[in-house]
């Protein structure tokens, strides 16, 4: 007689291949495609961040041309907030989020791959602009004028217009299913009051990108009417306005901000409390700290226009919402320390890179209500200083929890944990040479020297800030490099990860490393904030079902719960691999390609070839789906 | 197991938990949709009424009321929703207290708790948008 593992293993295992490759919708598979997609993403950005930063070592050098360098600032911004930091947040969010959250897949698998695949396009249609020589090159916020046809006639505004609008169908998608699966999959018992930090972060994410996206993609396709169609939207001298673009752009740019940061403020929240042997100090003015710094955060986008000549009163609004940040962020700053001061520290890789995130974004915290007053705005609007302030944020709140999470999570999902030795020189190499490369920017904005421009005459005072941000520079890159290598070599040689390896508090840690393809056993029912804790049968295997353990053995299902309580409201059969997800992407990676040449030919056929893969996603097969 | 028809079982809700999970939702975003509306609102307004002619004549006005008027007692109307959202959830906390421990009161205590930090917190951020209305000329233009 088949065991439970054995008759589950049955319904949800995918052959292993190519073709699985490409029509899978295992959130895990997407997961870490998400994962290794998004970090080839970030070593592009920071091998285009090391050809600026050698570019501006010294006064007058010439080792790019200067369209070279627009291409090259336009593209690192542009990979590192659209290919790099959402992305990747997605993968760790559809690789955790299901089994923090004690469920078996995402709500909508099959949007779930087709995310995945149009975010893996819509890269590759933005970094084919260098192909041609027309990579965009008017900032990741391409401005009009700048961007209108007749300041920049080649096909650059037009491969990040397109591009931006690719990308944010593959995220406004990713976001509704992850809005969806947090608030109706959760396993039976996990009450709002519950839920994962990491999940509310997950949760705050998606809901500002739902709100937040579409004004970018129409402020995208407007400037598309503009460029293709001789449209006026922005263009002053037919009655259009430039400003219009600042407003529909920011009031997504200043959201993705906190896109960025709150995840990864949740990936600090799951980690500090395990890491300092004692449950989170503050859940509650934690969790609204998150969803209030996402609301708040869409009251500030005016405080990037300052310099546009608004009326001062509209100003002062946005500079005091700027202001209010302070307040949920500076909540959250004193529940972790609180956290760790009570707790009982273990200094290990993960918890390193938690510290340095709080000292480094710390700085950029201080810099950020500094930027926020209209005068001092005015004083170092353009200027490096500003750079040096969204670098210490951005960082910080993205890039060392991601690098945390390395250590911390992916031994979940290889069964590896990687080197400790090698993780604390890793940690240390980008600790120093983050603060070299960008401390010293402060001191250049405040000389004067702006942003975006590819070199400077000497005896400015420059030079010396310069050189020692291009030797930090590059010994942060040593410090990623060393992290790579760690992994690598941990797939040969690390030690066993064990199903807990850092004897965590959430139901992730109850399912083996790697985790089956069905994620756990029976779907456990949940009686406490730290389940893993307080439920010592969920370390036992599979929660029994007279502990309220659910099987679903009987086909491909999963449990749908209340969105309060959690209480089980209806079994939900997923759906199996589809190669539908792919086919669409392909027709539309067609019809994008075709509308950036003007091809209308290529375009109808895009088109044709979209209707064609919906109607094959949507076509009856006889899978059901109780409600 | 728990079995599929055990599952699907609808939950019957009453009217006094319809009614309560209304006031608890209207603590928790009764503030940050007052403090919504006065960015989006207050914020614009002054910046169309500034540019569509009203530098002219130095005065914006809303059908003959002064733009400054109508923004204070927008601001007051708003803060006095967010003190209310504040009071509906500091009731809702008192009255749970007594509702025993139940996991769905634990759960509605803790939304009731945090409706009334929220509005503390959105009431403040709201009630602040009083102060640049006194200090600045609406239609004055940053340099």
């Amino acid at each position: 007689v088949a065991t439970l593992a054995e008759r589950l293993e049955s319904v949800w295992r995918e052959r292993p291949g190519l073709a699985t490759w490409l029509t899978t919708v295992d959130h895990k598979k997407i997961g870490v495609k998400y994962i290794y997609t998004s970090f080839v993403f970030f070593v592009l950005g920071g091998i285009e961040s090391l050809i600026m930063r050698a570019q501006l070592t010294d006064a007058g050098l010439n080792l790019v041309t200067p369209e070279a360098y627009n291409q090259l600032f336009s593209m690192h911004g542009i990979t590192m907030m659209f290919l790099f930091a959402m992305p990747m947040f997605s993968g760790f969010g559809n690789y955790f989020v299901p089994l923090m959250i004690g469920t078996r897949d995402m709500a909508f698998p099959r949007l779930n791959a087709f995310g995945y695949w149009l975010f893996l396009a819509g890269g590759i249609f933005l970094y084919s602009s260098f192909l041609v020589g027309q990579a965009p090159n008017d900032g990741w916020f391409n401005y009009p004028p700048q961007a209108l046809r007749l300041f920049t006639p080649g096909l650059n505004a037009d491969f990040y217009s397109l591009g931006v609008i690719f990308i944010g169908i593959s995220s406004t998608g990713g976001a509704i299913n992850f809005i969806v699966t947090i608030l109706k999959m959760r396993a039976p018992g996990m009450t709002l009051n519950r839920m994962p930090i990491f999940v509310w972060g997950e949760l705050a994410m998606a809901l500002q990108i739902v709100f937040a996206l579409p004004f970018l993609t129409a402020a995208a396709g407007m400037l598309m009417l503009d460029r293709r169609f001789g449209f006026h939207f922005f263009d002053a001298a037919d009655g259009g306005d430039p400003v219009l673009w600042q407003h529909l752009f920011w009031f997504f740019g200043h959201p993705e901000v906190y896109i960025v940061a709150l995840p990864g403020f949740g990936i600090v929240s799951a980690l500090i409390p395990t890491l300092s042997r004692r449950p989170m100090v503050g859940y509650t003015y934690i969790v609204l700290a998150e969803m209030a710094t996402a609301l708040i955060g869409f009251g500030v986008w005016v405080h990037h226009m300052f310099a546009t000549g608004l009326p001062t009163l509209t100003l002062s609004f946005a500079s005091a919402a700027s202001m209010m940040v302070v307040i949920p962020t500076g909540v959250q700053f004193f529940a972790w320390l609180a956290t760790m001061i009570t707790g009982k520290l273990v200094l290990k890789t993960p918890m390193l890179f938690v510290l340095g995130f709080i000292v480094i974004f710390v700085i950029g915290g201080l810099t950020g209500p500094i930027l926020g007053l209209v005068p001092v705005d005015h004083q170092v609007h353009d200027t490096y200083f500003v750079v040096a302030h969204f670098h210490y944020v951005l960082v910080g709140s993205a890039v060392f929890p991601m690098f945390a999470v390395f250590y911390y999570w992916l031994p979940k999902v290889t069964g590896r944990l990687m080197n400790e030795r090698r993780g604390k020189w890793s940690f240390w190499a980008m600790f120093a040479g983050f603060n070299l490369a960008f401390f010293p920017q402060h001191i250049l904005g405040l000389l004067g020297m702006p942003r975006r421009i590819y070199t400077y005459e000497s005896g400015l005072g420059w030079e010396p800030y310069n050189l020692v941000s291009t030797i930090g520079a590059f010994i942060f890159a040593v410090g990623v490099l060393i992290t790579l290598v760690n992994y690598i070599r941990s797939q040969r040689d690390g030690a066993p990860a064990g199903n807990d390896p850092w004897d965590g508090e959430t139901l992730e840690w109850a399912t083996t490393s790697p985790p089956p393809p069905y994620n756990f056993e029976t779907i456990p029912t949940v009686r406490s904030r730290n389940p893993m804790w307080d439920q010592p049968e969920l370390r036992d295997g599979a929660q029994s079902p007279d502990q309220g353990g659910h099987a679903l053995e009987s086909g491909h299902q999963t449990l749908a719960t209340s969105v309060l309580d959690a209480t089980p409201q209806a079994v939900v059969h997923m759906p199996h691999a589809s190669p539908w997800p792919f086919a669409l992407t392909v027709a539309l990676t067609v019809l994008f390609y075709g509308a950036l040449f003007g091809s209308w030919i290529v375009t109808a056929f895009g088109a044709l070839g979209s209707v064609l893969g919906l109607m094959g996603w949507f076509w009856p097969t006889g899978e059901t789906q109780e409600t | 197991v728990t079995g599929p028809e055990q599952a699907t079982t609808p939950e019957r809700v009453t009217r006094a938990e319809t009614s309560q999970s209304i006031l608890l939702w209207f603590g928790i975003l009764g503030g940050p949709l007052a403090w919504t509306a006065e960015i989006l609102v207050a914020a614009d307004l002054a910046e169309v009424l500034c540019y569509s002619g009203a530098e002219a004549s130095g005065r914006a006005q809303i059908y003959g009321v002064d733009v400054e008027v109508f923004l204070v007692a927008l601001t007051a109307v708003l803060t006095l929703m967010c003190v209310a959202a504040g009071i509906v959830a500091g009731r809702c906390l008192l009255s749970l207290r007594a509702a025993g421990d139940a996991t769905t009161s634990r759960r509605a205590t803790w939304m009731a708790r945090a409706g009334v930090l929220v509005s503390i917190l959105f009431g403040l951020a709201t009630v602040i948008g009083l102060i640049p209305l006194y200090l600045l000329e609406t239609c004055t233009s940053s340099p």
